[in-house]
């Protein structure tokens, strides 16, 4: 395996994107991407597009080659959807850093892409329902994807202490760090009381412990780190990638307070890199819920098991705290275009690498991403270095 | 599907370890002759949780509780509880099989 950089990346913002169409949000993030790369699209010889539903809320399949087509790249280049729920932005990146990685490509395009805004909130609820594993008891039993966290969260409270202000904590900082960052879907400041007192949605969660239904696309370009600084001054490498499988439901999970997914993500990711969780300096991860910022944050290895919430009430995932963790708002505060979110999440770390972040966290050397799909069934993570 | 011996679960035929249905090989030993068969589905409350926002199906149906009962240390089941909602419901609660249907495993609490 050779190195593998990225050279450009694209965003649109995340949220209400009335009158955007899939396609144009696809085809504007991927732009911004290639112009920043400064390549020629001509020479791209692969895209992949990471996206989960299209086919169920837009009523379009087969998206990457369309894509491609509008974005007038060659003929001779692979283009390939790629599906794995919230996880397929993720996904999509790995792919590209095989292709690169293996020598089989010098230059791919990474896109990840979702519409959601345009249909209803039931449409979408069944959309994203559709990643359970409707064969087990607990599809059956209609559990929802805030009671799947629900579950997660009130055995956390039980074993170790977590409390309904530890989660409060979680989504009042994500929001703190939005209202900075132009890309996010929320750009109001919200109170703790009005987190905390905000309607249930499934016991202990609340309305402000579950992200945003969100519009939204970002795109990467990647080349190999030998080449990279002949396209930018400020490459971001990629020296750590992992992708790992869980399990289709709650009730087969050894432990309800830990996704082993990420857990396994997580080492093999710092193995590649041959770092540890002390030497990262900030993180994206993926607060799909509150609770899931908490887990996540353990299962990463950041924190102990249990301490996770306590470290939020604390401080040491601000910004300016020991370990700033989803500068960018996450998923609860800058939104969760679900497709989109795992290039995203790489996209604010870039940014984060290049010291040009509009909530930027002071000397960022070392970035990691977490990006996790449906049920904790399948998970990513990525480990970026500057330079 | 028969209830009244009891819970219902698969057993792999080759080393009898129980599982809550769909499951084609087994976890253990990687059999994949897989049996019918009941236990006796009593068992503790491990996490739970209320469903206010349902899905449309389910929506008349709300407020309603799903929790993860745990009868064995190897064998956990998600299921639905029969009274609906209680909010004193608290994890280590003792619970009771009673039926299965086309919601899954349904539990009556144990005073």
């Amino acid at each position: 395996m050779r190195g593998v950089s990225i050279i450009g990346i694209g965003s649109t913002p995340f949220g209400v994107l009335e009158g955007q169409s899939l396609k144009a949000m696809a085809v504007s993030a991927a732009n911004e991407a290639i112009r920043d790369a400064g390549v020629d699209r001509k020479e791209i010889e692969a895209l992949y597009v990471g996206n989960f539903i299209s086919g169920f809320l837009a009523g379009q399949e087969t998206i990457a080659p369309q894509i491609s087509d509008l974005l007038g790249l060659n003929k001779s280049t692979a283009s390939t959807t790629v599906e794995g729920a919230c996880c397929s932005g993720g996904i999509a990146l790995r792919h590209g850093f095989f292709l690169v990685g293996t020598g089989l490509a010098d230059l791919v395009l990474i896109i990840g892409v979702e519409k959601m805004s345009h249909a209803s909130t039931e449409k979408n609820t069944e959309g994203l329902g559709l990643a359970m594993d409707h064969e087990t008891s607990e599809g059956r039993a209609g559990l929802t994807f805030p009671g799947f966290f629900a579950l997660v969260a009130q055995r956390h409270m039980y074993e170790f202490g977590t409390t309904p202000d530890h989660l409060a904590r979680v989504s009042f900082k994500n929001r703190s760090n939005s209202l900075k960052n132009p890309r996010a879907r929320f750009r109001k400041a919200a109170t703790l009381e009005e987190i905390s007192h905000s309607r249930l949605i499934a016991d202990p969660l609340r309305l402000f412990d579950c992200c945003p239904i969100s519009d939204g696309a970002a795109a990467l370009v990647l080349c190999p780190t030998e080449t990279a600084r002949s396209f930018t001054e400020t490459p971001v490498e990629i020296i750590g990638s992992a992708q790992t499988t869980g399990y289709n439901s709650l009730y087969n999970t050894p432990s309800a307070t830990t996704l082993d997914a990420t857990v396994l993500a997580g080492k093999q990711a710092f193995d590649m890199a041959g770092l540890g969780p002390e030497d990262v300096d900030l993180v994206e991860l993926h607060d799909c819920f509150t609770i899931a910022e908490v887990v996540d944050s353990e299962d990463l290895g950041f924190f102990p098991k249990g301490r996770g919430g306590f470290a939020v009430a604390e401080g040491a995932t601000l910004v300016d705290g020991k370990l700033p963790i989803n500068a960018s708002g996450g998923l609860l505060s800058k939104g969760h275009p679900v497709g989109a979110t795992g290039v995203a999440q790489v996209y604010e770390v870039v940014k984060q690498l290049r010291g040009v972040h509009e909530n930027q966290v002071k000397d960022a050397e070392i970035g990691l991403t977490h990006n996790l799909g449906a049920t904790g069934q399948v998970c990513t993570v990525h480990i970026l270095r500057r330079g | 599907m028969d209830t009244s011996k009891g819970m219902p679960v698969v057993r792999c035929g080759e080393c009898g370890a129980a599982y809550i249905p769909p499951v084609y090989v087994c976890r253990k030993c990687h059999g994949d002759r897989m049996e019918e068969a009941t236990v006796e589905g009593r068992g503790v409350v491990y996490t739970h949780t209320t469903i206010r926002v349902a899905p449309e199906a389910l929506r008349g149906q709300t407020p309603y509780t799903i929790m993860i009962v745990e009868i064995s240390p190897d064998l956990r089941v998600t299921g639905r509880l029969e009274q609906g909602h209680d909010p004193e419901l608290r994890v280590g609660q003792a619970v009771r099989f009673t039926r299965v249907d086309d919601q899954g495993y349904w539990f009556d609490s144990v005073a």
